[in-house]
């Protein structure tokens, strides 16, 4: 019978890959390929925005903070009266006062 | 009376996976399958692409694939299979190279032996995925007709004569090379 070489070459290769062994822990702790890094990285990219965004405000309303309007002046103020001792209508102004006359520059006192 | 789980499979080829009552793997099933088939997956995949960091890339994808899609998994029996049919899709869309190192004991074999080995990658390498996926499957793994079949999602009838034609082509082209 006529040998088959090539067929014969592949079951020893074959047989060879069977012996090869890739320990569980290596698969693991190897280093991570180009794909699993992008996927790491693209996951991470949110986390890192949202964080620069964050520090990015924080230093900003650290270094100009005084000379932005809060979100609510009228809460804000209040809150810097209790500080300072003062009640509201020393500031605000007299009940029922406009909300054009209550919004005074008095609220960076 | 100790009680036994509700539904608990044992398999000739697999260890028991412990299953949720739908049949989906639970993260502990899941791992007992990736232990099962991280050394296992790795030969198979090695078998198809002939690359070791080809074969280990496509494990590690694998395993990834799996376990996003472990709660689609209708039944524990057909884990082994289902799978297979993972480790093989990602085996064959993977880069295999003739660079990467085969064998790390490479030092001190016959150098005959080295070279027919390179050959028969450098030939697969050569040939169609699915062509390199039957060799493997049927004359590496030794696997059933239907399993192969399954495997590849290819009818039954068609194994055999594909299987006969990636012989020859793995002839051709060893002969060719």
């Amino acid at each position: 019978m006529k040998r088959d070489e090539p067929l014969e070459a592949l079951q020893k290769f074959y047989a060879a890959c069977d012996e090869a062994h890739s320990p569980p822990e290596s698969l693991w702790k190897r280093k991570p390929s180009w794909k699993l890094r992008l996927r790491l990285a693209l996951a991470l990219a949110p986390l890192a925005a949202g964080f620069l965004t964050t520090a990015t405000a924080a230093a900003f309303a650290e270094r100009w903070g005084a000379q932005i309007p809060p979100a609510h002046p009228e809460e804000a103020l209040r809150k810097r009266l209790q500080l300072a001792g003062l009640s509201d209508e020393e500031v605000l102004g007299p009940r029922g006062a406009s909300r054009a006359q209550k919004e005074t520059p008095l609220w960076r006192v | 009376l100790k009680k036994t789980p509700s539904r608990a499979v044992f398999s000739h080829k697999c260890p028991p996976f412990p299953c949720e009552h739908s049949g989906a793997l639970d993260e502990k099933a899941f791992e007992i399958l990736a232990d099962h088939w991280r050394p296992k997956g790795f030969r198979l995949a090695l078998k198809i692409t002939g690359c070791p960091e080809a074969a280990r890339d496509a494990v590690q994808e694998a395993l990834m694939r799996a376990f996003r899609g472990r709660r689609r998994l209708r039944s524990a029996e057909g884990a082994d299979a289902w799978f297979r049919k993972i480790l093989v899709r990602c085996a064959l869309n993977g880069k295999p190279t003739l660079h990467s190192a085969f064998e790390e004991r490479a030092i001190g074999m016959d150098a005959d032996l080295l070279l027919e080995r390179l050959h028969v990658r450098r030939t697969l390498a050569r040939l169609k995925p699915e062509y390199r996926a039957l060799l493997a499957l049927a004359v590496g793994e030794e696997l059933s007709y239907a399993a192969i079949a399954q495997t590849l999602e290819i009818p039954i009838g068609t194994v055999g004569s594909r299987l006969s034609a990636a012989r020859e082509a793995f002839r051709k082209e060893w002969n060719r090379t």
